[in-house]
Order: structure tokens, then C-alpha cells, then sequence
């Protein structure tokens, strides 16, 4: 490999790093914050992709789909927290995998009832179109730029909001120990509803934001939730810092598995997570009390 | 056993025995699906209801041994039983086995998560590559059968032959999870699940406990899964995927997870439930997913404890 | 001298910048009770936790007899000869009183998870030993009850009774007391004074009735260090001592 395509398939990586962060922040946050393990979490990074679609289809806007996507997610979340997830706290896990699975279920014919089982594709926004050259023969799409760009943006005022602010200290803190923050009485309904929402939210902007660069498929839901789950596992439930390091990992070694060993690819990911599992079980930064 | 129990039991028996001789081919295997079913939720609980352990990849263990089958299979002949079933049998052991070594060593929340990875990983080795048709599957053109100096001693193309043979080894299974539960094993298990910390601190070996019992229960779902995919006639990666896995669980919340026969009773409710709602609508999936989502909601306890309200609990033997 | 049963070596445990065992040197033998004390948070339970296994030390040794068993997983612990009860009550609630007991049994028994139904004859062996177990606690008319629907003290009790059925040469007892009543608390105590025969018993406790009903030997902990230990009546002298415990009062002149 020539060190012009190692710096596209690493900054592919990096792009690829930077988007699972972003769906694995919002999953780990649910879980190390709420306790509650969603399975149907890669199903908003899918519907997020085909709302998408459809608003950009409308309006002709993929900012238009960007702000309306985001919004419709925050929204659908608080309704969800309220309806169902609240009542998941404190309950069995097989209870919160059975609750999600059902979900994902109601989730994906809702889908399928609105826009079909259709593959779909979504335009990059005009000035986001095109590449710039890196090298003579090599050029990388502004786009995939851009996103990188977003995401740590995003990922930015993530790690903002949880290390100066008072919401976020409680989710530090939550992380740590979820049993003391609520024994303290610190956590109230309307932050739990705000931060399954933001979860919800997180995950539906990455479905957003990609739509344009990979296809919008029934079964990109599935792939995502695995991919995140990985990624948490990594990290370490709870710690949005070991969601970065696990997502950029993730995003390395799927990138770079896909160009040198294509068929072993998808394997080389459970391998990396395998190695790191045994190495410490409960993630690079985990907490112990989970 | 008490009295009253054991003639329910053989009357039920007697019933599933004589099921194929009085019923169109068409419920007969139906039947036969439900029990393979039954199985693979049975195999389940061992993990779940008895161990406390929340596997999503067991779905991966049933999928496995299909494609055993599937290449081991002759292409125009049937394959032979007596080889190609204790074959799938093993290689979903020792995928459990492995699996099991490593995902056992985390808890909790991270058990989920690291089988769910597990079982993705096999999917993706089975869809990406070539090994058994990648993402197109493959067909198994022919039912295995029983022979003997070339005498066919079971042909399992007959609908009612096949049906008896998944009953005798639903049997078997249901017999050998009840030896399992009530041996030392079966109430270290328990233990392990009611208080880890009690358990360990008394000094009995958790993770060899448990890997055995992942084992075992890997095993028996790669028994179902060879007889799934024998009647179904064909592989493809989706039997390995993690909705297989997630449908095995609903089974087994919905029979309840306290008794070794009771997923029977929650793949028969989940199968007749699906029947039914595919006859209704177009979105039968959507429907599903409400009705699971109330059952976790409304009988936490699934159909036991449905069942344990209108019958006062028995002490268990 | 009575045989040593359990000895740590400059025992330590760091978590992060609290140091919250600091180089406990103690020694537990054979027919002694042994009662650490001190004020809360004083490192008492991380100090069962590490002996007991649960937790792994930063620095420092155990011995169990001659043996060091710092690299021994607490499962193999309870194997080895360490029995511990826990400051909350730690059973199997869903079961019953007799189960919980066999249980015990079952952990020492010759093959703990057989996969097929003992024989009879060991089958009445372990029925007996978890028998005389219930016995020496008083338990064995609750035989049947449904654990988690003993009262706090036949819980606690319980849990004792587990812990001696697994016939362990060291008993570490966590603030045993803890939530019991005036009448209940003495009938543990006389019970934990048998416990001592031939075995080695560390006994942490903030009762202090009890402590000096029952301890041979006794050790104070503050801020995870070891500030004083030896014979009881030494010890309660001790300058050091006394101005760890707010006043005298609590020490009972």
C-alpha cells in the first residue's frame, strides 16, 4: 500500500471511526446513565437514514433533512421514554432485550409501512459535492470530509456538555455508579427523558449524516446496532471517553481489514474485540459495578 | 412426580404421539417445527432460566449445525443420520465451548453484548465468504435417513417419520435437562444465579459450572438446528443471525423460565401466535412486536406466572 | 503457641490515590477469636474482601498455613479452608433453609457439580452434615421455611450456619451483628464463642459488648493502618487507641 492510499483508507477509517462514535455514545449513554440495554438503537440510525431520504426527497434539502431528522429523533424519543423505556428501569435485562426486540420489530414494519423495502440514495448537499485531490492520481470526496468535520464537532459538544456541565457531571457520575447517583436522588424523571432522548437523537444524526455516502437499506439497523455494541464493550459501558478509543479502533480495523483481508473483514472486528475482552473484561475504561 | 402430574404428562404424551395419525400433513409439520422450536428454547433456559445468563447467540449454535448438514450432505442422496447428526451436534458444542470460554469471562450487561458479537461473528463468516453459498444459502436437496447394510430403517422424507423422530429426541431432551437440573450440577447453577457471591465465597467453581452448562445447551440447540434446517430443506446465514436468537428468548420468557418443559409451552404460543397473525395481516410483524412488548410489560413472569396464579405453587421436588 | 491458621505480610490496597488498607501485618490462629475494631471507614471490610479474595491486594502476602494464596481466586478460597459471612446478609433467598444448607455441603463435597443425581448413600451423608449444621444454630425446626422469609437474625444465623457446614479451618466474620436484637445478638455471641475450636475466627464487630466478651486477641484499625493490637485489656489501654474512638466512653473503662 502506497502512502497515498494508506492516508484515504485512513482517513476513511477515522470518518468511519468518527460516525460509529457517534451511535456508540448515544447507546452507552443510555445504558451506563438509564441501565437499560436498547437493542432497538441501531433501528433510529436506520430510520434516520430513511427520514432522511424522505425529507430530502420533499424539500430538496439535505440541511432541510438534517434539522427535521434531529428533531423528529428528539421528539420520538421523549414519547418512547415516556411510553415504554420508563417502565424498563431497575427491571431484568431479558426483560429490556425482549422489551427492544419488540420494538425493533414495530420499529422496522413502520418503516416498511412508510417508505417501502426499498433501497434508497440520498445527494450530498451541492457545495459538499466533489473531492479534492490529495496526490496527482488520488482525491478524497469533500463530503466524507465534511462529516468527519461534523462529527467531532458533535463529538466536541458531547464531551462539553459532560465535563462542564451540571447535566453532565450527573452523567459522570451515573457512569461510575448509577446505584449512589439515584441512592442521592440526583437523577429525575425529566433527565432520564432527556437523555434517552439525546441517545435516540445521537444515533438517528449518524443515519443522517451517512445517508449520502452508503446506501439506505432495510438491514443497515442490524449492522450498526452489532458494530456499536462492539464499540461499547470496548469502551467500557458508561464511558462516552472509551466509546471514542473503541469506535476509532473499531473504525481502523474495519477499514483498513476491509482493503488488506476483505473476506476476513467482518471476523477481524470480534477478533479485536476478543483480544481486548480477554485483556480486561470489562472494557478499556469500564467500571467495575455494572 | 406427583400422581395427578404423571398422567397429564402421559396423556400428553400419548397425544403428541398419535398427533400424525389423526391431523392433515400439513399440521403435522407444524408440529414437527414447533418442537424443533421447543427444543432450541429449552436448550435455552438451561442458560437463561436456570443459569441466569442472557445468551443472544444461540441462534448461532442452531444455524451452525444446519450448515454442518448442509455440507456434509451428499448432493442427490440423503445423508446419513447416524454420521451427519452426531457431526452437527459436536461442532455446535464446540463453538459453544469457545464462545462460552470467552464470553463467560464478562457479566452481566457485557455477556449480552460480547454473545451478541459472538453470534454476529459466525453470521458474518457464513454470509461473507463462500463456504456454503455466502449470502444465497444452499439447499439440502434430500432428507437424511437411518440405514443399515442399505436397508432404510427411518426415511425421513415421510412427514410423519420425521415428526416422530423430533418427538423421541424432544423426549430425550426434555429427560436429560430434568437429570441435569435436579443433579448437584443443576442446583450449583441455581445457586450461581440466586447469589453469585454466596456461591463463589462457599467455593464452588463458577466459570467451569457455567461453561458446562453453555455447553450442553449449545449442543442440544445445534440438535434442533440440525432437524430445522433437515426439514426446511435449506440454510441461509439468517438462521444464524441474532433475530434467530432474540425469537429463542421470547420462547422462553413466554413459557416461563422455572420448569424444563415449560419453553415448550412458549414456542407453541409463539408459533400458533405467528400462524395466526400472518393469516390476519400483511404487518403481522408489527402486531408481534406489540404483543411482545405488552407480555414483558403486563407478565414479567411470562405464561408461569399466569399459570402460578390460577394453581397455588407447587414445592419443587 | 497456637498454630497460625491465616497470616498477612504488609498487606495494601490502593484504590486510585486512597490507600485504603496500609500494610496490615496480622496474624489469625488456630482457637483464637481475633476482633478487629475501628471507626468507619477504617478499611475493616476491604480488608476481609482481600483476604477473603474478592478483592486483589496492590501489595503484600497471605499465608494460609505455609501456603501464599495471593494468586488464589475466592471460589478457590472457600475451597481451601476460608469460610466468610458477609456485612449484608448474603443467601439464597429463593430456596429453603435446608437447601441453603446443602448447598454449603454440597461446595465441599466430592464431586460439587455432578451432573447426575448422587447416590443414595451419598446422598444421605450430605443430608445429614447439612442437618447437624442447621442444628448447631438452632435452625433445624425452620428446616423447610422459605429463606427469604426468615427474620433478619435466623437469616444471619443462617449464613453462619452455611459457613460452618463447609467445615472451614478460618472463619471471617463481617460485623455478624449488624441488625440484630438485644436477645438475638446474645445468642450469637455464645455461638460465636464455640465457633473458636479449632478454628481461627477473625471477627469484625462494632459492638463492643461482644468484642470483649468474646475476642482473644484484638486489633484497632483507623485510616486503614493498624494502630493497635494484642490482648484485649492492653489494648483498650492503649493512648493511641483511645483517640481514634471519639472519647473513652466507647471503650467501656
Amino acid at each position: 500500500m502506497d502512502l497515498a492510499t494508506f492516508a484515504v483508507q485512513l482517513l476513511n477509517g477515522v470518518q468511519y471511526g468518527l460516525v460509529l462514535f457517534l451511535v456508540a455514545s448515544g447507546l452507552t449513554l443510555v445504558f451506563g446513565i438509564l441501565g437499560v440495554i436498547n437493542l432497538a438503537h441501531g433501528a433510529f440510525y436506520m430510520l434516520g437514514a430513511y427520514v432522511a431520504y424522505w425529507i430530502t426527497l420533499k424539500t430538496g434539502s439535505f440541511f432541510a433533512a438534517l434539522a427535521g431528522g434531529v428533531v423528529i429523533a428528539f421528539i420520538a424519543g421523549l414519547a418512547l421514554e415516556r411510553a415504554f423505556i420508563k417502565r424498563l428501569y431497575g427491571r431484568d435485562h431479558l426483560s429490556q432485550v425482549l422489551l427492544s426486540y419488540g420494538l425493533i420489530l414495530v420499529l422496522d414494519e413502520i418503516r416498511h409501512i412508510l417508505f417501502g423495502k426499498d433501497v434508497h440514495s440520498v445527494a450530498a448537499p451541492q457545495f459538499l459535492q466533489g473531492s479534492f485531490r490529495l496526490t496527482e492520481v488520488l482525491s478524497y470526496p469533500n463530503y466524507r470530509l465534511a462529516i468527519c468535520v461534523f462529527c467531532l464537532a458533535v463529538a466536541a459538544a458531547i464531551f462539553f456538555v459532560i465535563r462542564k456541565t451540571r447535566i453532565g457531571m450527573i452523567v459522570r457520575a451515573g457512569a461510575e455508579n448509577r446505584d449512589m447517583t439515584r441512592a442521592l436522588g440526583i437523577r429525575s424523571d425529566l433527565v432520564n427523558r432527556l437523555v434517552f432522548a439525546t441517545g435516540i437523537m445521537l444515533a438517528a444524526l449518524a443515519g443522517i449524516v451517512v445517508a449520502p455516502i452508503s446506501t439506505v437499506y432495510p438491514g443497515m439497523g442490524d449492522q450498526m446496532l452489532i458494530l456499536s455494541f462492539v464499540v461499547v464493550v470496548l469502551g467500557g459501558i458508561g464511558s462516552v471517553t472509551g466509546a471514542a478509543i473503541g469506535a476509532l479502533l473499531i473504525g481502523f480495523a474495519d477499514t483498513f481489514g476491509q482493503v488488506l483481508f476483505p473476506a476476513a473483514a467482518s471476523i477481524s472486528i470480534y477478533l479485536v474485540m476478543a483480544v481486548v475482552l480477554l485483556w480486561r473484561p470489562h472494557g478499556i475504561l469500564g467500571a467495575r459495578d455494572v | 412426580m406427583r400422581l395427578g402430574v404423571r398422567a397429564i404428562v402421559c396423556l400428553l404424551l400419548l397425544g403428541a404421539i398419535v398427533l400424525p395419525l389423526s391431523v392433515p400433513t400439513y399440521y403435522t409439520q407444524f408440529s414437527t417445527k414447533v418442537l424443533i422450536l421447543g427444543i432450541l428454547a429449552m436448550a435455552l433456559n438451561l442458560v437463561v432460566g436456570f443459569g441466569g445468563l442472557v445468551s443472544m447467540c444461540h441462534g448461532a449454535f442452531f444455524g451452525l449445525a444446519g450448515y454442518v448438514l448442509a455440507l456434509s450432505a451428499p448432493k442427490y442422496e440423503p445423508a446419513a443420520l447416524w454420521l451427519t447428526l452426531p457431526l452437527a451436534v459436536a461442532a455446535a458444542a464446540a463453538a459453544a465451548l469457545l464462545i462460552g470460554a470467552l464470553s463467560l469471562r464478562t457479566r452481566g450487561v457485557y455477556f449480552i453484548m460480547v454473545t451478541l458479537a459472538f453470534g454476529e461473528m459466525l453470521f458474518y463468516l457464513f454470509h461473507d465468504t463462500n463456504i456454503a453459498g455466502g449470502s444465497d444459502g444452499t439447499f439440502i436437496n434430500l432428507k437424511p435417513e437411518l440405514a443399515l447394510f442399505g436397508a432404510t430403517i427411518l426415511d425421513l422424507e415421510k412427514a410423519r417419520v420425521f415428526y416422530w423422530v423430533v418427538l423421541a429426541f424432544a423426549v430425550l431432551t426434555l429427560v436429560l435437562l430434568y437429570v441435569l437440573t435436579r443433579a448437584p450440577f443443576g442446583r450449583a447453577l441455581a445457586a450461581a444465579r440466586d447469589n453469585e457471591r454466596r456461591a463463589r465465597s462457599l467455593g464452588f467453581p463458577i466459570y467451569r459450572l457455567r461453561l458446562t452448562a453453555f455447553t450442553i445447551s449449545g449442543a442440544l440447540a445445534g440438535l434442533a438446528g440440525y432437524f430445522a434446517a433437515a426439514q426446511f430443506g435449506y440454510v441461509a446465514p439468517q438462521m444464524l443471525g441474532w433475530h434467530q436468537s432474540a425469537i429463542a428468548l421470547v420462547m422462553v420468557v413466554l413459557g416461563g423460565q422455572s420448569g424444563v418443559a415449560a419453553p415448550l409451552i412458549g414456542a407453541v404460543i409463539v408459533m400458533g401466535l405467528e400462524e395466526w397473525l400472518k393469516g390476519v395481516t400483511e404487518h403481522w410483524k408489527l402486531a408481534e412486536g406489540l404483543i411482545i412488548i405488552a407480555i414483558v410489560l403486563a407478565f414479567p413472569g411470562g405464561v408461569q406466572s399466569l399459570i402460578d396464579r390460577v394453581i397455588p405453587e407447587r414445592s419443587d421436588g | 503457641m497456637a498454630e497460625i491458621a491465616l497470616r498477612t505480610a504488609a498487606l495494601t490496597k490502593r484504590f486510585g490515590g486512597l490507600v485504603a488498607v496500609n500494610d496490615v501485618s496480622l496474624e489469625l490462629s488456630l482457637g483464637e477469636i481475633h476482633a478487629v475494631i475501628g471507626p468507619n471507614g477504617a478499611g475493616k471490610t476491604t480488608f476481609v474482601n482481600l483476604l477473603s479474595g474478592e478483592l486483589k491486594p496492590t501489595s503484600g502476602a497471605i499465608f494460609l498455613g505455609d501456603r501464599g494464596i495471593i494468586t488464589l481466586k475466592d471460589d478457590r478460597r472457600g475451597l481451601s479452608g476460608i469460610g466468610r459471612s458477609y456485612q449484608k446478609t448474603t443467601i439464597f433467598p429463593a430456596a429453603t433453609v435446608f437447601e441453603n444448607v446443602r448447598l454449603a455441603v454440597q461446595a465441599h463435597s466430592a464431586a460439587p457439580l455432578a451432573l447426575m443425581h448422587r447416590t443414595a448413600r451419598d446422598g444421605l451423608l450430605l443430608h445429614d452434615r447439612a442437618n447437624a449444621a442447621l442444628t448447631t444454630v438452632n435452625l433445624q425446626d425452620r428446616a423447610a421455611a422459605r429463606a427469604g422469609a426468615l427474620s433478619h437474625g435466623e437469616q444471619r444465623q443462617l449464613e453462619i450456619a452455611m459457613v460452618v457446614a463447609t467445615d472451614p479451618k478460618v472463619v471471617l466474620l463481617d460485623e455478624p451483628l449488624a441488625g440484630m436484637s438485644q436477645s438475638e445478638s446474645r445468642r450469637m455471641v455464645e455461638f460465636i464463642r464455640t465457633l473458636r475450636t479449632g478454628r481461627a475466627v477473625l471477627l469484625v464487630e462494632h459492638d463492643m459488648d461482644a468484642v470483649f466478651a468474646v475476642a482473644d486477641r484484638l486489633t484497632v484499625m483507623a485510616d486503614g493502618k493498624v494502630i493497635a493490637s494484642g490482648a484485649p485489656d492492653e489494648v483498650r489501654l492503649h493512648p493511641a487507641v483511645r483517640a481514634a474512638y471519639l472519647g473513652a466512653e466507647t471503650l467501656h473503662t
